[in-house]
């Protein structure tokens, strides 16, 4: 595996999806012809509309510090989870920023709970 | 695909109108549905599935839209990530089942053109079908969402550099796959 390589890679594909003629992958010209061509947007009137309707029910509902830090802590834990349980590719300096974050992210939530901090901007039930 | 800036602000104004007014989001989710759809349709090829998790990002979308900030991260790019995270817990048949006979309407096409332009989509379906699920996930976001790698990383939770590596993969495995099928 060479990071040049992928490096090359990745500009050539920029330049293909800006419109230019990538000069450094030629002989990759028909993956990306494919690539480009092969997932045309799907439309689906009847699912639109159905989903609609099953959004018609649904508010907006701020939420408070607490509960977006835990929310952002399950992220991140879902993380680890997908890299251990499942067949998942995560670099490691993922994981430990994931796990940083999570821990901070719980640290900091259960610190404004004990000032009592962010309750007051949850919806009214 | 990808998006220019006059894109970025019109979509900064729709978010900001929706934050204001619940019927504005209606206007977000007609200019997005298609999109994320889509995208969830080709990850997971199957049209029931596809239709839950994009009813699901939505609510989750409409749910957490006072709380979004525009930080360099547009709301479209946010709802990916969305989608990318449901589809990742939700692996509740196998992949892929109805894709090759549930392609989009194409409109008027010779027959013969039509036909080669199917079997070769079909292989290429089926190449994707073959690779790993963050591959896959990578390869569309690029190609399907015209997202740059940063985005992808960002949607994806990987670095910038994981994704290059990702995309580098997924362009080999499906080189050879494609070769060994002789489609190129």
């Amino acid at each position: 595996m060479s990071h040049k390589n992928a490096d090359r890679l990745s500009r050539a594909i920029d330049a293909y999806l800006s419109g230019d003629v990538p000069t450094d992958a030629d002989h990759l010209g028909d993956v990306f012809d494919a690539l480009a061509a092969g997932f045309p947007e799907v439309t689906h009137e009847d699912a639109r509309e159905r989903v609609r309707r099953r959004l018609a029910g649904v508010t907006p509902s701020p939420k408070s510090p607490q509960v977006l830090l835990v929310e952002r802590a399950a992220e991140e834990l879902d993380l680890l989870r997908r890299r251990f349980i499942e067949d998942e590719y995560v670099p490691w300096p993922t994981l430990v920023g994931g796990a940083a974050v999570a821990v901070a992210a719980i640290g900091l939530a259960i610190w404004l709970r004990r000032r009592g901090i962010g309750s007051e901007v949850l919806p009214e039930a | 695909m990808r998006k220019s800036e006059a894109e970025l602000e019109e979509e900064r104004l729709l978010v900001e109108a929706a934050q204001q007014d619940r019927a504005a989001f209606d206007k977000l989710y007609d200019r997005y549905f298609d999109q994320i759809y889509s995208y969830v349709y080709y990850h997971c090829g199957n049209r029931e599935q596809a239709e839950d998790i994009t009813a699901a990002t939505f609510q989750r979308g409409l749910e957490n839209l006072p709380n979004f900030r525009w930080r360099g991260v547009p709301y479209s790019a946010w709802l990916y990530r969305v989608a990318s995270n449901l589809l990742s817990r939700d692996r509740r048949r196998p992949p892929w089942l109805e894709l090759q006979e549930s392609r989009p309407d194409e409109g008027e096409e010779e027959p013969d053109a039509a036909w080669l332009r199917h079997e070769a989509s079909t292989e290429l379906h089926d190449a994707i079908r073959d690779l790993p699920a963050d591959q896959r996930q990578a390869i569309l976001l690029r190609f399907f969402a015209g997202m740059r790698n940063k985005e992808v990383g960002k949607v994806m939770n990987r670095s910038e550099g994981a994704v290059k590596l990702l995309v580098f993969r997924a362009v080999s495995n499906l080189r050879q796959a494609l070769a060994k099928e002789g489609e190129l």
